[in-house]
Formats: C-alpha cells, sequence, structure tokens
C-alpha cells in the first residue's frame, strides 16, 4: 500500500505553480549559432565599407587576404589604410593633378611614408619588406585611374599588388 | 503509528537541476559579439606585380634583336583581345590581320554578342572561352612560362582586369563522375600577371 505524500511535499508543490522554463531548446540553437559564427570567424579581418562607391567585382581566386597596406579606389575617393589622400570625381580624374601625369602626388607621398614605415619596422626584425599592398577597388574603376593608382605605388617602391575582389561560390562555374 | 517509508529505492532519482544560468551568460554576450564581427563575405585576393623599374629597359632595348623568347602579353581593348608573343613590344595598333591565325605570334579575340540591351543594340561581351582556349594553347608550347603581361586600354574596368586575371591564371576541366555532378580538375596557366601601361602617351595612350 503507498503512502499519501507528507503533508510538507504537499506544500511544497502547491508553492510552485509556474513550473521550471525549460531553456534546452535555446541552448541547443545557441550552441549551434555559436559553432557555426566561431567556424567563419576569420583571424585576419579586412574592413571593407561596403558603399555605393565602392563594389568589389568577384573573383574565383583562392588566395587569402593577407595583412598589407589597404589601398582603396573608390568612385570617389582614394583611401590608403582608411584615411582619405585624394578625391575623384565622376570622370574619375583626381581634381588638381594634371590628367597626363602618370602618378598622383599626395598618393605617392603617403604611400612613400608608409612604404619608410614599415620598412624600418622590418628591418629592426632583421626581416625583408616585401612591398605587398592590397587595392579594393570599384569593380567599375576605369584603368586609366586605376593605372596612375598602381603606378603611384610602384613609384613609392611597392611591387606586389593585391587585388581584392569577393570570393565566387563554385569556382568552375563561370568559365 | 507508521515507521517512515524507506528511502533506499529513491536514492538514484535525486536528480539536482544543472545551473545553466552562467552559460547562458556566455552565450549571450559571445553570440551577438562574434555575429557583429562576424563577415558574412569572404574576400579574395589576386596576386599581380607590377614590371617595377624594367619598363624603361624594355623601351631602349627594343630596337636591338632579343632571343626568341615567350613574353607574353594580352592587349585588352574596348573591341577585343590581341595576344602578343615573342618580343612583347608590339604595337597594340600595329598592322596586325584578322583572325586566329592572324599570325605566328599574335591573335586577335574579338567580343562576341551575348543578347541585346534594352534599345534593342546588341551587347558585346569579351570572348573568354576562346582566349583561354588560346592561352592553353601557348602552355603547352611553353610549359615552364608562367608570366604573363596585362596591358589594358584607359576605358577597360576594374571588373574586367579581375576576370581576365582569373582566365589566365588557372582554367578548369570539368568532367562529368557518372552520378550528374562534376570533378573538377585544376591546370596552371600563366598565375603571374604583370600589369603594365603603355610608354607612349602618358594618360592618354
Amino acid at each position: 500500500m503507498a503512502f499519501a505524500a507528507s503533508k510538507r511535499k504537499r506544500i511544497k508543490s502547491h508553492l510552485k505553480p509556474f513550473g521550471q522554463l525549460n531553456l534546452n531548446s535555446l541552448i541547443d540553437m545557441f550552441t549551434i549559432i555559436l559553432v557555426f559564427l566561431l567556424k567563419s570567424y576569420s583571424a585576419v579581418e579586412f574592413n571593407v565599407q561596403i558603399s555605393d562607391d565602392l563594389h568589389l567585382p568577384t573573383s574565383i581566386s583562392q588566395k587569402l587576404p593577407v595583412d598589407t597596406v589597404v589601398l582603396t579606389v573608390a568612385r570617389n575617393a582614394i583611401l590608403v589604410d582608411g584615411g582619405r589622400v585624394a578625391d575623384v570625381d565622376k570622370e574619375f580624374e583626381v581634381p588638381g593633378v594634371d590628367p597626363e601625369a602618370t602618378s598622383i602626388p599626395d598618393l605617392k607621398a603617403v604611400l612613400q611614408s608608409k612604404f619608410q614605415t614599415f620598412n624600418t619596422q622590418a628591418e629592426a626584425r632583421g626581416e625583408k619588406y616585401l612591398g605587398e599592398i592590397t587595392v579594393q577597388a570599384d569593380k567599375d574603376i576605369p584603368y586609366k585611374l586605376l593605372k596612375r593608382v598602381i603606378k603611384s605605388a610602384g613609384e613609392a617602391q611597392f611591387s606586389t599588388i593585391k587585388m581584392m575582389a569577393f570570393k565566387q561560390e563554385g569556382e568552375a562555374e563561370t568559365l | 503509528m507508521a515507521g517512515r517509508p524507506s528511502q533506499r529505492l529513491h536514492q538514484g532519482k535525486k536528480t539536482e537541476d544543472l545551473n545553466i544560468l552562467p552559460v547562458m551568460n556566455v552565450f549571450m554576450i559571445l553570440v551577438p559579439f562574434l555575429l557583429l564581427s562576424a563577415s558574412f563575405v569572404q574576400l579574395t585576393v589576386v596576386d599581380t606585380t607590377l614590371p617595377a623599374t624594367k619598363t624603361k629597359t624594355v623601351e631602349s632595348d627594343s630596337p636591338t634583336p632579343t632571343p626568341p623568347k615567350l613574353s607574353l602579353t594580352v592587349f585588352v581593348r574596348d573591341d577585343g583581345f590581341l595576344l602578343a608573343g615573342y618580343g612583347g613590344v608590339l604595337e597594340p595598333d600595329g598592322p596586325a590581320a584578322e583572325g586566329e591565325d592572324a599570325g605566328p605570334d599574335r591573335f586577335i579575340i574579338k567580343k562576341i554578342q551575348k543578347g541585346v540591351d534594352a534599345d534593342g543594340k546588341p551587347l558585346m561581351s569579351f570572348d573568354w572561352d576562346k582566349l583561354q582556349e588560346q592561352l592553353k594553347k601557348i602552355k603547352e608550347a611553353f610549359p615552364n612560362h608562367y608570366s604573363i603581361v596585362i596591358l589594358p586600354e584607359n576605358t577597360i574596368r576594374y571588373e574586367t582586369l579581375v576576370k581576365l586575371m582569373d582566365t589566365t591564371y588557372n582554367w578548369y576541366e570539368r568532367t562529368p563522375d557518372g552520378e550528374g555532378g562534376f570533378t573538377t580538375e585544376t591546370h596552371e596557366l600563366f598565375p603571374q600577371p604583370i600589369l603594365a601601361w603603355s610608354l607612349s602617351g602618358g594618360g592618354g595612350a
């Protein structure tokens, strides 16, 4: 014969009218999101300010971007490591710079000082500075402007140019 | 008076609820932080090199006879590609004949029509397939050559350049795997693009 629950237990069960909130599914969800986010978290973070003036093209290249000086050529400005260096007008010319000139003096000066800084740092560590530069350019930038930008980089002794693009999924589809 | 019921059978059932509150706290902090810093677009880079200081020497050396070594150059023009082989100092507007077999050292690959636009004008597109076919042939003849000089005209857009470098970098052989899908094999073409610009005419070449 079963015994009736003690008076104390009866009182206890009456005191908990709400029951316990079941958090299991919430935790499951959070764990999955957490794992996904940690997986997609890349060590090298690149800040690409997507705006109307900077749409990167897509590429099937598999190379990962590395941490270098970043030269951004948007439709309205040229930036080095996020700092505005020169303006770009509607005709993709730089105001105040001779259109016949092959390089852009302001840009060249900024890049030269960057190169000096990094070169000195590398030398202090006993390494050789490779002079790599990452170029993010809007996909509609004509070569007319782009060549002057990379010429400026070349004159500032940057010799390897990394053209940045969005990675295209399913690499061989378009070819 | 009845004695207290035996507790022996209930000993194993004494399960304490796990205190998951700290875990939830950690999750609540980590998830928004990672969501903010997550990059949902994957970036990639295409390596190119500049001709560096050699541009001037090429110009001054051009009249002297150079040994027949491949100096592969792609001129990207408004109307298509021009592939130049030997010497590499061919004039982009020189006496280039039409067609694929225009000469032993140059090929013209005209744009092809890809549909029409809203006004009924023909939409022209670069003939990437033909370019890659041609590059494959050159690669077969020069398996140890890796560099390619890219010489675009002023109007060529950055997007076209990136696509061109994708085309000249590798080619992908797709073979049906018998289950409706494809296996893709990657073959190297010319993975060292060199960006150049014509010396004549400065800004307005």
